[in-house]
């Protein structure tokens, strides 16, 4: 697990030079919206009576926010890199003139790739005396890299489950004693491409890169609230190009995937189906579209004007119904694709059943009723927590893996947890063996 | 049909978006917004100022400004006013300050003019100051002369401290001021003040105080008769000497020298007619009572 350590370690390094620093720039390159978020941190924790534990957001304080239109993107990755480079200038360049200060630093996350789970044992026995950091540090680097495939590359891995012996589910073994520790390890590999496409072009404008987050996993933690993290909840994340699926389980992800159809699958649907340009498709989506066709929505009409010079092209109308008729089965397609890798994951087994739907595409009304019936029945539509200074436009479900990610910088909870990798330890053994004994028999 | 626009890119060019993040930096716009005015202000003076004629053309402009501003009568000074002194103290110091009235405030040297006028020897100390409608006050003091000091035959009335007050033409000038005479006599008349005040008994007799060899006084009386002092505590060695007189009268007799400079042993020097008196009185008989030393 060493290069992945390496890259991880230096991807912290870069974070804390942006800590220390004060100020990180969050940049979501998503396939229907790029949106750069200029962060400051500050030490303003509210305390007092009602005030709960926070996530860390109130650390933070948005001070510049761009979004734009994205471009360029297909499926939550590159697909034309100058049109990427001039979406993410755009936005840096809004976002820093909003904030009034040049940031160096940004933390991206992207939603393509293909991201996979694997899920990792290791174990490594408790030679002296109760478990410490160095034990954890070793146990994890006894877990060894799996096959991850041609072109894979490791994106999280992060400790899930610690047992000593025969007792599992520990948060932290540090301080008890056991034989024998073992850890479970929770990797998700994506497409080493997509990263080195999106690192390109965030070099191209540059920027440095800080960290990387899966989309799903930054807006399953935005969305999910602390019980439905500790006893197990899936986030839905319906983006434009993908829809992530993320399942938490006691506080830590323990499976994500994507299903590569979304919102843009959609309004190519009616695009086709009506056979009206792209823009208005999406336009018609956001305005008229839905999931349940109503005795109403039969006499609503929807007038598809054009300018093509064809009279009677030109003045069509499609009843709302008819639009339902498109939408419902794509989305149908998806939440079904979804239910198929929360069974692959085993979600049923989990004691929390929730799904959150959240992202882009769960604006469409009556979607958490479709999504009930696909699903099952403890669906709701999740909005992303408060971050101080996020400007209202950002505050919907669309920008979740946003909110996520500005947690991700305020509580930079790393991705091996606050264990650090140490190398083997056997140099200074005798040393400190011989100083126990002295200790011990003195 | 529309007409066919092309709509402008809202994306910066690189150009812009990476000059964009360099005048975000605080240096360089700090640098630019700060730094190059003032270097260029910097540099149009030192090229304007690298002429010599435009240089000394604005030397002359401010020198008559600067004259303007002084020749003004708000800031002339018309009159000098002293305080504290009189005859000829005061034309001493008018002639001292030397002033051609109106002269600008401006050119006045106050703290010269006090240290010229404290140069003055009878001016003790002095003060000088601006009043309002262009008067100039000096303040003086005047020493006070204590005693009169002959030397080389010129009498130099001198204050407490020593210091010369005037030249007095002869010692009928002196009046009441006590005498001293002697090299060095200058440097302690604080304690020939002592020594007159402690001889007032004999103030009929007392001429004047003789400082010997820069250390010690002699008292000096009518007839040449001298009290001769130690160098330390004079006074009370005169006081001795003076009981002495009280007691025995010793200072009515026929002596010349009372030496009280050792303090357990005072002598008494005889005139040379006593001394031949008292030879004759004891070549005559022993019986006879001579003048003796006491005490």
């Amino acid at each position: 697990m060493s290069r992945l350590f390496q890259a991880q370690r230096a991807m912290r390094r870069k974070r804390q030079a942006a800590l220390a620093r004060g100020v990180v720039a969050i940049l979501d390159v998503g396939t229907f919206n790029t949106t750069c978020l200029v962060l400051r941190f500050e030490q303003n924790t509210p305390t007092g009576e009602g005030v709960g534990q926070m996530a860390g957001q109130s650390n933070v304080r948005v001070i510049g926010a761009a979004t734009t239109q994205a471009r360029g993107m297909r499926l939550g990755e590159v697909d034309t890199m100058p049109e990427v480079e001039r979406a993410i200038r755009t936005v840096v360049q809004a976002a820093q003139k909003m904030a009034g200060l040049r940031v160096d630093h940004v933390i991206a996350s992207f939603s393509g790739g293909r991201p996979e789970s694997i899920a990792l044992q290791g174990e490594a026995s408790l030679r002296d005396g109760p478990c410490d950091v160095h034990d954890v540090a070793h146990v994890l680097a006894s877990i060894d890299t799996p096959d991850l495939g041609e072109g894979r590359e490791a994106m999280h891995a992060q400790p899930v489950n610690f047992g000593i012996d025969h007792r599992t589910q520990l948060r932290d073994p540090r301080g008890q004693t056991g034989e024998a520790l073992s850890a479970d390890l929770h990797l998700l590999s994506v497409d080493a491409h997509a990263i080195e496409n999106l690192l390109t072009c965030l070099h191209r404008c540059d920027l440095e890169c800080a960290g990387l987050a899966s989309a799903p996993y930054a807006a399953a933690t935005a969305v999910l609230v602390e019980d439905e993290k500790e006893l197990g909840a899936a986030c839905i994340d319906m983006g434009a190009g993908t829809t992530g699926v993320t399942i938490f389980a006691r506080r830590h992800m323990i499976y994500s995937s994507t299903v590569r159809m979304g919102g843009d699958h959609v309004t190519a649907d009616i695009s086709q189906g009506l056979r009206v340009p792209h823009d208005v498709a999406e336009r018609i989506k956001c305005r008229f579209g839905g999931v349940h066709a109503t005795g109403q929505d039969d006499r609503e009409r929807i007038a598809l004007e054009a300018e093509t010079g064809d009279w009677h092209h030109d003045r069509r109308s499609v009843t709302r119904t008819e639009l339902i008729g498109i939408v419902r089965p794509r989305l149908e397609e998806v939440l079904e694709a979804a239910r198929i890798r929360l069974d692959e994951a085993g979600f049923d087994h989990l004691p929390g059943q929730r799904i959150v739907l959240t992202g882009g595409a769960s604006h469409i009304p009556g979607l958490d009723g479709l999504a009930t019936r696909i699903l099952g029945n403890q669906v709701r539509l999740g909005r992303p927590m408060r971050v101080q200074g996020l400007p209202e436009m950002a505050k919907g479900p669309s920008f979740a893996a946003c909110v996520g990610l500005c947690m991700h910088a305020a509580a930079p909870q790393d991705e091996f947890w606050d264990f650090d990798a140490v190398g083997p330890r056997d140099a200074g053994r005798p040393v400190k063996r011989a100083l126990r004994w002295f200790a011990e028999n003195w | 049909m529309d007409p066919v626009t092309r709509r402008a890119d809202p994306a910066p060019s690189v150009l812009s978006y990476r000059l964009n993040r360099l005048w975000l930096r605080r240096g360089i716009r700090l640098a630019v917004l700060r730094g190059l005015p003032l270097a260029a202000a910097l540099a149009a003076g030192l090229v304007w100022a690298s002429d010599p004629d435009r240089r000394a053309a604005m030397t002359q402009s401010a020198q008559t400004v600067a004259e303007a501003i002084r020749g003004r009568p708000e800031f002339a000074v018309t009159q000098l006013r002293v305080e504290g002194a009189d005859g000829s103290l005061r034309t001493a110091i008018a002639q001292v300050a030397d002033l051609r009235f109106p002269v600008s405030r401006f050119d006045l040297d106050l703290p010269a003019l006090v240290a010229r006028l404290e140069a003055l020897d009878p001016v003790h100390s002095a003060e000088a100051m601006l009043r309002t409608g262009g008067v100039l006050l000096v303040r003086v003091a005047e020493r006070r002369a204590v005693v009169a000091h002959l030397e080389a035959g010129t009498v130099t009335a001198r204050d407490a401290t020593g210091h010369r007050v005037a030249t007095l033409d002869d010692v009928a000038k002196a009046g009441a001021l006590p005498l001293i005479a002697g090299p060095g006599a200058q440097d302690a008349v604080g304690q020939a003040l002592a020594l007159t005040r402690a001889a007032a008994p004999l103030e009929d007799d007392l001429v004047g105080l003789v400082r010997v060899g820069k250390r010690r006084w002699d008292l000096v009386l009518s007839d040449d008769r001298r009290i001769l002092l130690p160098e330390a505590a004079p006074v009370q060695a005169l006081d001795r000497a003076l009981a002495m007189h009280a007691a025995k009268d010793v200072l009515s007799r026929d002596v010349a020298v009372l030496d009280m400079r050792l303090r357990g042993r005072p002598v008494l020097r005889l005139s040379a007619r006593a001394l031949d008196e008292l030879h004759r009185l004891r070549a005559g008989g022993p019986e006879t009572q001579i003048a003796e030393t006491t005490r």
